[in-house]
């Protein structure tokens, strides 16, 4: 026994020692260990603190969705304060799926379930089961929809699974564009926590239709709406599409209409759906309003008078540039654009040719209306005196082996002075003189007044195809030495010379203030300062015989029909200047330039009608002078300024 | 004997939902509203077996659902997890002294009230406000239960004697 | 029975409870609520009537000169009453020719059932009225509630000889309403009941050229829209508007009538076919 015990505490003495440490092997196994247990420490350490923020953005990015909803953009108002671009809104029934979870897995139970019942061996897959939960489901929903306004719409299934699968967080739509009676009846009988609510899309809305069509513009749908500073940036984001300015106003200032986007971030599960309430979430706000420079009235009346014919008109407040009215025909109407444009509405608008501003690029020659500056230009080189009256208009002068013929007047203009050869618009008188005063001269006159670049108004797209020519340009354009001819031609706004109605009205605007330069502008501002630019050079009398030769135009002359007593306005004096100029293939335009009052100049007016079609014949003293007329009327009609407060002649 | 008891205990309930249901009409008024559905549960959890607490508790929890707002069941599940809850902690709780009971019955009051606006307050145009209204509730409703409920229980306590019902005390 | 086991019997008991409360089904509880409801409603039917006769006894206690007084100002009011009959009985003649001559649809009508007020329910989470009158008085889910001072509600449960009406002060009540003189409909929902003050409701999409402020109060009244309410019954009074962030619409408040914590009895809507 004792042997046995001492042979037992050998062996155990043994055996301590033999894992006493001494063994290598078992010191490399300890080191293993050891290092094992230091690299397991070493890495949870590192998974714990050093990419612990890596896995919390990681789940950050696997469970967080972010849903931007686009703001309305501002509104535009005309400078009186009335609504010409709005929002209005657009109805809808939307069911939102995602708090249709539970639903959902029900339906899909109940199917499967039936399946089994009836002992159908072609159960259908999981997937399967749950596209016909989702579209037997959205149907129920739908059908209350239907009870309740008498409709019987169907769920577009293949809508609803592209839904499912791409925008689970966004409301899916069962019925779009409800009317305001069946708005009604779904908000008093839907249940106020029901998944079916209703939704309120917006859309543009222009209460007056094709007014001012080309100045407005219009918006097309913007898929990426962004929102920079709203957190999530680089969470799966879901826009709801947003607008984008594509033409006119809505365009240039698209980056102040645009409105706020807001959002929401929410955490979603496993399975995909959201988990309420979000984590984040910001409303969308309306963006910046515009007041624009455009008086309704005033375009509705320019609109009006140009009717079925198709041209032109501009309107600018003469002391700060503001433009009044903008109007080009033929146009469209602003709200056949929304929900969606038709191709039959496409196809009209182009068969029409009403894309076109005619107003910013319509170019055409300016015709008699360019006399003023061949005028002014004669005045200031000393090479015309207002009482010359050496040239005898007999309907017909040589210039090298041509004929010029006088357009006006039918060869009885006789002798006149610059007064009446304004006033009369007498194309010799002009021919003589332009021949004098040289090409050169007339083209620099013109450059003085910008005539030659376009006027900067704050539209998109304002082409560049003005030309005031000289014998420089005719060499470098059209290889050709310049004659006499394109001088005469030049002298009554003919030949090359082409310009567009704005910048004509600009032109009327600087000549009222006796200056060379008005900068255009379609904001209204009431405290915009006056609009100053070089003088025009001319001596007091000097001026005073152009502007009394244009208001001859308006009393006796080429536009006399202003003073018949129908069109007249009475106790205000216009100064205005007609021109017809040929263009194309026998086809011409009716121009009038204008200014009024005369003694205290307000408005600005520049009308170009053309004709469509070869041989028809438009005077610029009837069809232009008409619309500016009714310009002008609705403009002082609408100061309702006393007769006896405006200085008679 | 359980029967007994447990249709003493309803009977006690009942007459406590008349009551608060009467108190409560003419408290509109007032624009104030009462919530005991302490009470409901507190004897039954505090006095008498788990079953025929529980039983009570529900039974009364459905009176309540049948004339509320709520979806059918949010009041006797409330009073029932409340009721399981108090049982489970009746022990350890301060229920034998009228001070200690009271505290009792006035904390479960305000779990039931709590947990009752977190179900039914969720969202609308008013949302926040409406918490406003309920703070002002719970706490006018705490001041009633402070005055009724000794009342109440010792009402309970008393029929159960009458109705020879009474329960010794079960762990 | 281990202890740890006993120790949370009581959850085990609550957990099968609730399960087994989750999988009934939706028509059982429906019946048990039923059931409920009518096995405890002749508890609150005879609070009301305890009221009634202890309004009756109050009543006993006024002098035969207050009764005078009283029968006199009622004469007066009869007078007047009889007065607005013959003139709405007129102009309900000229509605009736323009509508015909129009070609309008028939408009709904409504058979009048008064009821007593048995129960007011008004907390933070709901706002209700219990009514004596039910089923057996064909009242159907979804009747209008009036008083003399506008809409009550709309009634969200009948029984057979009670009826639930949801207040238009309760959060789940939405109407399609119009500020009066104008015709586009704008959304009510009530919710906003603090305590000691009157209750108000909100509205949305509000056009943006209405105005109304505390000082110059707008009256909204039913839209007739909707389907569920004749037009033109009061709702409240609109008290304020404001721009939504929108742009869209305005939102505002509507001070409800302070009679309505008040009502002893209202008149419910029975749709009708038309004659």
């Amino acid at each position: 026994m004792a042997a046995g015990g001492e042979n037992l505490g050998d062996r155990s003495g043994r055996l301590v020692e033999s894992h006493s440490g001494s063994n290598p092997r078992i010191l490399a196994f300890y080191f293993l260990i050891a290092a094992g247990l230091l690299a397991l420490t070493a890495g949870l350490a590192y998974e714990q603190l050093i990419r612990s923020n890596a896995y919390r953005e990681s789940e950050r990015l696997q469970t967080q969705r972010r849903i931007l909803v686009p703001g309305p953009r501002g509104n535009i108002y005309d400078r009186n304060g009335r609504l010409l671009v709005g929002n209005r809104p657009r109805f809808a029934v939307v069911l939102y799926l995602d708090e249709l979870q539970d639903d959902f897995r029900r339906e899909s139970i109940r199917i499967r379930n039936n399946y089994r019942a009836t002992g159908d061996r072609d159960t259908p897959s999981g997937s399967q089961l749950d596209q016909i939960a989702h579209s037997s489901l959205a149907q129920r929903y739908l059908d209350q929809v239907n009870a309740i306004l008498g409709r019987s719409e169907k769920i577009d299934v293949r809508e609803l699974q592209r839904h499912f699968a791409h925008q689970l967080y966004m409301p899916f739509t069962l019925v779009d564009g409800l009317s305001t009676a069946e708005f009604a009846r779904l908000l008093e009988q839907l249940p106020v926590s029901s998944p079916l609510q209703l939704y309120t899309a917006n859309e543009r809305y222009y209460p007056y239709g094709s007014a001012a069509a080309h100045v407005l513009g219009y918006v097309g749908t913007e898929d990426n709406v962004e929102a920079e500073d709203f957190p999530g940036e680089d969470l799966k984001t879901f826009p709801m599409p947003g607008t984008i300015g594509r033409d006119g106003l809505e365009k240039h200032y698209d980056t102040e209409l645009q409105g706020q986007p807001g959002g929401s971030i929410f955490r979603v599960d496993p399975a995909g759906y959201k988990v309420n309430p979000p984590l984040e979430q910001r409303m969308p706000v309306q963006g910046h309003s515009l007041t624009t420079s455009i008086d309704i009235d005033l375009e509705l009346a320019a609109e009006q008078a140009i009717g079925d014919q198709t041209g032109a008109a501009a309107a600018i407040d003469i002391r700060t540039g503001e433009v009044m009215v903008l109007a080009s025909r033929p146009d469209y109407d602003l709200n056949a654009f929304y929900p969606h444009l038709t191709r039959a509405t496409v196809a009209d608008i182009e068969k029409r040719g009403a894309w076109l501003n005619l107003a910013i690029a319509g170019f055409y020659p300016p015709g008699s209306t360019f006399k003023t500056i061949v005028t002014i230009a004669g005045l200031r080189h000393g090479t015309l005196s207002p009482s010359d009256t050496s040239v005898e208009c007999d309907g017909y002068v040589r210039v090298g082996n041509r004929n010029f013929s006088c357009d006006n007047g039918l060869g009885h203009h006789g002798s006149l002075d610059l007064r009446e050869a304004i006033a009369q618009s007498c194309d010799i008188y002009f021919y003589e003189h332009g021949l004098r005063i040289g090409p050169q001269a007339i083209a620099d006159e013109a450059r003085r007044f910008r005539l030659d670049q376009p006027t900067g108004i704050d539209l998109p797209g304002e082409p560049r195809h003005m030309i005031i020519p000289d014998p420089a340009w005719k060499k470098r354009v059209r290889h050709e030495g310049w004659t006499d001819g394109d001088t005469a031609n030049m002298a009554i706004g003919q030949g090359d010379v082409q310009v567009t109605p704005l910048q004509m009205a600009c032109y009327a605007a600087s000549l009222a203030r006796d200056e060379t330069v008005t900068q255009p502008t379609l904001l209204h501002d009431p405290d915009r300062p006056d609009c100053h630019s070089e003088p025009i050079g001319l001596t007091p009398s000097q001026r005073a015989v152009l502007l009394d030769g244009m208001e001859g135009c308006t009393t006796h002359g080429t536009a006399k029909i202003l003073a018949l007593p129908d069109l007249a306005i009475p106790g205000v004096r216009i100064a205005g200047k007609t021109g017809t100029a040929q263009y194309g293939e026998h086809l011409n335009v009716a121009w009038f330039i204008c200014f009024a009052p005369l003694d205290k100049p307000e408005i600005a007016v520049a009308v170009a009608i053309r004709s469509d079609r070869p041989g028809e014949n438009y005077a610029g003293g009837i069809y232009g002078a008409q619309v500016a007329n009714a310009v002008l009327k609705a403009y002082f009609a609408k100061k309702g300024r006393p007769a006896e407060n405006i200085s008679p002649r | 004997m359980t029967t007994r008891r447990l249709l003493v205990l309803l009977a006690t309930q009942v007459l406590l939902w008349a009551l608060v249901s009467g108190l409560n009409h003419e408290l509109v008024r007032l624009r104030l509203f009462l919530f005991e559905g302490g009470l409901f549960v507190a004897y039954g959890a505090l006095f008498l077996p788990f079953g025929t607490g529980l039983a009570a508790a529900f039974i009364a929890g459905l009176v309540c659902d049948a004339h509320s707002a709520v979806p059918f069941g949010t009041h006797a599940l409330l009073f029932a997890a409340a009721q399981a809850v108090l049982f489970r902690l009746r022990d350890r709780m301060p229920h034998d002294t009228p001070a200690g009971l009271l505290a009792v019955v006035l904390l479960a009051n305000a779990a039931l009230f709590l947990a009752l606006s977190v179900l039914e307050v969720h969202g609308g145009p008013f949302a926040m406000r409406r918490w406003g209204r309920l703070v002002s509730d719970l706490v006018g409703s705490q001041l009633a239960l402070a005055l009724i409920a000794p009342w109440f229980l010792a009402l309970q306590a008393k029929a159960l004697v009458l109705a020879r019902a009474e329960s010794t005390r079960q762990s | 029975m281990p202890r740890r086991f006993d120790q949370n019997r009581p959850f085990a008991t609550l957990g099968i409870i609730v399960a087994a409360w989750l999988i009934l089904p939706v028509g059982f509880k429906a019946l048990v609520r039923a059931s409920f409801f009518e096995l405890t409603a002749p508890v609150a039917q005879a609070a009301s009537y305890v009221r009634d006769l202890q309004e009756y006894w109050s009543l006993r206690l006024h002098t035969e000169s207050e009764l005078i007084e009283a029968g006199r100002d009622l004469a007066r009011v009869n007078a007047s009453y009889a007065l607005s009959v013959q003139q709405v009985a007129d102009l309900q003649t000229e509605i009736s020719r323009l509508e015909s001559a129009l070609r309008l649809p028939p408009r709904p009508h409504y058979r009048e059932e008064a009821a007593r007020v048995v129960q007011r329910d008004f907390s933070g989470w709901w706002q209700r009225l219990v009514i004596r009158k039910g089923s057996s008085s064909g009242i159907t889910v979804g009747c209008p509630v009036v008083f003399t001072g506008g809409v009550v509600g709309r009634v969200s449960e009948v029984h057979t000889f009670s009826s639930v009406v949801e207040m238009i002060s309760s959060p789940d009540v939405r109407l399609a309403a119009v500020i009066e003189g104008d015709t586009r409909p704008v959304a009510y929902q009530g919710g906003d009941n603090p305590t000691f003050g009157p209750a108000k409701g909100s509205i949305e999409f509000v056009p943006l050229d209405i105005f109304a402020h505390a000082d110059s109060p707008r009256s909204l009244v039913t839209s007739g829209l909707g389907g569920q309410f004749p037009p033109g019954l009061k709702i409240g009074d609109v008290v304020r508007v404001a721009p939504s962030a929108d742009g869209l619409f305005k939102t505002g408040e509507v001070r409800l009538d302070l009679r309505l914590a008040e009502l002893d009895e209202v008149t419910v809507l029975v749709p009708e076919a038309q004659p």
